[in-house]
């Protein structure tokens, strides 16, 4: 038995497009297993692979592919999903009318295409992507080397290249344009709803991609936000020390830095910026959120990890605890907002110990050191895989997976995926 | 909070022109769908055909009332003639 049979691959909420890779469009309002994920996997590497490369050329790319033993990331955007594997391979399933599987021309067919299973990317053999995240309807992916390559939708200018006027979308991963001062290396990337951001090596942040609502960063001579960037370029912060993480909301973005600052900027209209909506709805140029006020008495610890849904923030603590604020109407934050408003990092109560959590647009999931997953928020489609839909308001632990290690979790736009280490027991 | 889960402008919104629908993303992965038909007649609500959610479609109504003057004057000068 290898590494690969003693894993499973679980998928529940949305799957109006098939993107929980389960072969067909039925939502799951609980976990349930992508029976065929590693299986199919290989299988579709090494069919794409020699449709691609001839079937009379060795298959030392298949080799390589076998080698991924565990999935490093899941996540997904409208209707779509993206699995990493630890040897740098991208598989995606779900809609395809944009190209954001990444599969090439030949495999978008047309307006309704849709991939019900699991296959492997358009990437070339030689590259090793090292993290992605997927927008609504394009993704942008890190490759070892520290490059940045794009797919899917360019409506907005989101793929960060220079391509022909009036091309909205590109099926085959290709790298983003270098900016003109020359970056050396890029070592993140994060994608918003329409917008992406990215960090050089040497700590510059970039953006493109839509800025309507101030979340590119940039401002012109007259301090309106760009509506559109379509190659990566600058966002200027001052007396700021080296961001260590960016993240990209709908329409918002932020970044952690080196020393525990966050800075925020963009579309404020539910106080996912930190401020009270009514008094600004917009912050077009990053800025530091006050976050003194944060810890109470004793509590102080460092924060480690930024991530966004749609319109609210979740952060969390070296001491594995979450802070959440912005919107609030559907249960995102998991907290009362009696005490603390919803615009202010306030405590969730419901769950300790957290070693990872993930956020889709309008719910979460936290996955505890001892292995289990709490979700809570909006619940339509089954997104909290509690089995009903009813929202769920504070952190409930998914009873189904119980009996299961967790490994890894992550989310599309609405739907979900989980890695455990033991087969289930049925 | 008002019962739309958001209130978008119309050129916030993407155009298909093979369906003539205008489309916004809905956070359950499917798309809010507004027909030109509909703006046309003065509906501002785009609904997602997954889910229970809807958005509030900020538009200008004269841009979309063309047709339907056109229409409207037509029928006033045959009832003028009957």
């Amino acid at each position: 038995m290898t590494a690969i049979d003693e894993k499973f691959v679980w998928a529940w909420g949305s799957n109006n497009c098939g993107q929980l890779g389960c072969g067909d469009c039925d939502d799951r309002l609980t976990p349930t297993t992508v029976e065929s994920f590693f299986s199919n996997a290989t299988l579709s590497a090494t069919t794409l692979r020699r449709d691609k490369f001839n079937s009379e050329a060795p298959l030392s790319s298949q080799e390589n592919i076998e080698e991924f033993s565990t999935i490093t990331y899941f996540g997904g955007g409208g209707a779509f999903s993206v699995v990493l594997t630890d040897s740098g391979h991208v598989f995606t399933c779900g809609k395809n009318d944009r190209g954001q599987l990444g599969q090439g021309t030949d495999r978008t067919q047309n307006k309704s295409a849709v991939d019900l299973q699991f296959s492997l990317c358009a990437l070339a053999n030689t590259l090793t992507v090292k993290h992605l995240q997927a927008g609504w309807d394009f993704v942008v992916a890190l490759t070892e080397c520290g490059s940045i390559f794009t797919w899917g939708s360019n409506s907005f200018g989101q793929l960060g290249r220079s391509l022909a006027a009036g091309v909205k979308m590109d099926p085959t991963p290709q790298a983003v344009d270098s900016p003109s001062s020359g970056t050396g290396k890029f070592v993140a990337v994060a994608a918003g709803l329409r917008h992406a951001l990215a960090v050089s090596e040497s700590g510059q942040i970039y953006s493109w991609g839509s800025g309507k609502r101030g979340q590119l960063g940039v401002v012109d001579s007259l301090g309106k936000p760009i509506s559109t960037i379509p190659v990566p370029n600058c966002v200027s912060i001052s007396k700021c020390s080296a961001p260590t993480q960016i993240f990209a909301g709908m329409n918002f973005s932020g970044m952690l830095t080196e020393t525990g600052k966050i800075y925020l900027w963009g579309c404020n209209k539910h106080g996912q910026c930190g401020e009270a909506p009514p008094s600004q709805t917009m912050y077009p140029l990053p800025r530091c959120l006050e976050t003194s006020q944060i810890f109470s008495k004793g509590s102080q610890s460092k924060i480690v990890s930024l991530r966004v849904g749609w319109t609210h923030v979740i952060m969390r603590t070296e001491a594995g605890d979450l802070y959440s604020w912005g919107r609030f109407d559907l249960g995102q934050l998991g907290r009362s907002t009696e005490e603390v408003p919803h615009y202010v990092p306030g405590h969730i109560d419901g769950v300790t110990n957290v070693s990872k959590h993930c956020c889709s647009s309008e719910h979460n999931l936290a996955l505890t050191d001892e292995g289990q997953i709490y979700s809570w928020g909006w619940n339509e489609h089954g997104i909290c895989g509690t089995g009903d839909e009813s929202n769920v308001l504070y952190p409930q632990r998914i009873s189904s997976l119980q009996n299961h290690q967790v490994m890894c979790i992550g989310c599309g736009a609405g739907h979900c995926f989980c890695l455990t280490k033991k087969a289930p027991s049925s | 909070m008002s019962v739309y889960h958001d209130e978008i402008e119309i050129e916030d919104m993407e155009y298909d022109e093979e369906t003539e629908t205008y489309h916004y993303p809905c956070p359950c992965g499917d798309r809010f769908e507004i027909s030109r038909e509909e703006l046309e007649n003065g509906e501002d609500e785009a609904k997602c055909p997954s889910c229970s959610l809807v958005i509030k479609v900020i538009y200008d109504q004269d841009d979309f009332m063309v047709g339907e003057q056109v229409i409207a004057v037509k029928k006033t000068k045959e009832l003028e003639l009957a």
